[in-house]
């Protein structure tokens, strides 16, 4: 029988099926390198910071700049105020304040390869008057008007303060009914279609200090604050802060909120300053209804004709007014490589948006 | 039966036997296995290049809407003014291109917008999507990868993400 066999090779052709196999695999270990690579390369992205541009240090640099400027402001009225009506001596040094912090905060912000640059923006800074009275009196004007027009037609009032010593008592038994026909001195603002009356006066039997009422114009009482006072020897005082909500130190809802309802230009009274409405050059004859301290800044220039305080600085002719900036508005740009950020940055310390 | 050298005799055992089909049967045995074999690592590349692309167009989303954040923030705080912010994301991911679409519409009646990010591989099927809440309207655009720009202006008032 004939053997049906193949011829046997030399044994070299054995095992090309592996090889091609191998070839095959080494293809697909190749293919894995890649998602791997792949792979790697996510997770690093994966854990580097969300804020890769450096939007975090642009708002940074804004916050320290207001900062900034608030300062430079606050020293500028406090050191260059006159009577005189000339606001040069407070816009120069203003201007070169800003010029100055550009300079310096620039030169830092390049060492990062940050370009940052800050300009005054034309119409600013704005002139407004501090109006104020720093000895204990009674809260007329210099012509101890009862109840005078302390602010007109005015944008903004910012750093109002009071310091009050011994308002007048009420003692009736229900607190914050108080009304404007009632011997206590109250704030009057109103912007044409809503009207704040703002009334302070003294607890009386209850004991518990001074109180801060809110009314509508119409007489429904919007909300009251209730403050121990700080009492120093024989005096009784307490500090009212309207720009900032405050009494004595403590928030008072009902003083934040109508500030934000304010729209537009608005006129600010100060009303009962001693005995009723309607008595004018009352306070010659007739006790006072508060007595003390207050200090505010307005958004008009002294210039204007509205501004009925004194423009002398002695004692006697409390309340004064001079010249003060209101607020300034600058131009910030900050530039890096990943970055562009320009913003106006309006600067009014003491004003109760900020 | 045949008789070996020393005499004995052995059986055969190679009857109704070919070499031929012999040598044939090992040839496609071995060839269905290294089928088989090449079939399941191809299935095992695809399905990790698919989780891996999830992975990456999930990390990139979230960085590109992280810098649409970045810019809502700095244009929220800004005042009249600009907001540049600029970065790259890879031309492609895993070898395999890929396109983002972005878009967003106004959440409820009140002024926040709700902002998606759409990321799209072309072959490999893959979809991510990643949202993120802002102040300012982000307009529709699409990217394609590398350097993209994120742009407010402050009289456009909405935030543009183009290619750069």
């Amino acid at each position: 029988m004939a053997h049906v066999k193949l011829p046997t090779t030399t044994g070299r052709g054995r095992a090309q099926m592996l090889l091609v196999a191998a070839f095959g695999v080494a293809v697909m270990l190749v293919a894995l390198a890649l998602i791997l690579n792949t792979a790697i390369y996510t997770e690093n992205i994966a854990t580097r910071g969300s804020d890769i541009s450096g939007g975090k240090d642009a708002l940074r640099f804004r916050a320290v700049t207001h900062e900034g400027i608030d300062g430079s402001i606050k020293y500028v009225n406090l050191h260059n105020n006159t009577s005189d009506g000339n606001y040069e001596p407070l816009v120069k040094p203003t201007k070169y304040a800003v010029w100055n912090l550009s300079n310096l905060s620039g030169r830092q912000q390049a060492t990062d390869s940050i370009v940052a640059n800050l300009s005054v923006k034309p119409h600013s800074p704005s002139e407004g008057t501090h109006v104020f009275q720093r000895t204990d009196l009674n809260f007329s004007n210099e012509s101890s008007d009862a109840s005078w027009t302390v602010a007109r037609g005015t944008h903004g009032v910012r750093g109002f303060s009071v310091n009050v010593s011994e308002p007048n008592v009420d003692n009736s038994t229900s607190v914050g009914a108080v009304s404007p026909s009632d011997e206590f001195f109250y704030v009057n603002v109103t912007d044409g279609t809503e009207v704040y009356n703002i009334f302070i006066y003294d607890d009386g039997d209850n004991g518990n200090g001074i109180v801060l009422q809110v009314d509508d114009g119409s007489g429904s009482t919007l909300g009251t604050c209730i403050q121990s006072y700080d009492s120093m020897g024989t005096e009784s005082r307490a500090i009212v802060d309207f720009s900032n909500a405050t009494v004595q130190g403590n928030t008072c809802p009902a003083l934040k909120e109508y500030w934000s309802l304010l729209d537009g230009p608005f006129t600010m009274h100060f009303n009962n300053t001693c005995g009723v409405t309607g008595t004018v050059d009352a306070c010659l004859t007739d006790d006072p209804n508060i007595e003390g301290q207050f200090s505010f800044i307005v958004n008009q220039s002294i210039n204007d004709t509205w501004v009925h305080a004194g423009t002398g600085t002695s004692a006697v002719a409390d309340p004064n007014a001079t010249t003060a900036i209101y607020s300034v508005t600058v131009r910030m740009t900050y530039e890096s490589k990943r970055l562009y950020y320009a913003t106006d940055i309006r600067s009014a310390p003491g004003e109760t948006d900020e | 039966m045949s008789k070996n050298r020393s005499g004995i005799v052995e059986r055969r055992r190679d009857r109704g036997q070919s070499i031929s089909i012999n040598y044939t049967l090992s040839l496609i045995i071995v060839t269905v296995m290294m089928a088989g074999l090449f079939i399941s690592m191809s299935t095992y590349l695809d399905d990790e290049r698919e989780r891996v692309t999830r992975s990456e167009l999930s990390v990139l989303g979230n960085r590109i809407t992280a810098d649409i954040a970045t810019a809502d923030r700095l244009a929220r705080t800004s005042d009249g003014g600009r907001v540049e912010v600029r970065t790259s994301i890879p031309p492609a991911v895993a070898g395999v291109d890929y396109v983002v679409d972005i878009s967003s519409t106004q959440y409820r009646s009140t002024n926040y917008w709700n902002v998606t990010v759409t990321l799209k591989s072309s072959t490999v099927s893959v979809e991510k999507t990643v949202k993120v809440r802002t102040a300012h309207e982000v307009a529709d655009s699409s990217l394609n990868g590398g350097p993209y720009i994120v742009r407010y202006r402050g009289n456009a008032d909405e935030i543009e993400v183009e290619d750069e």
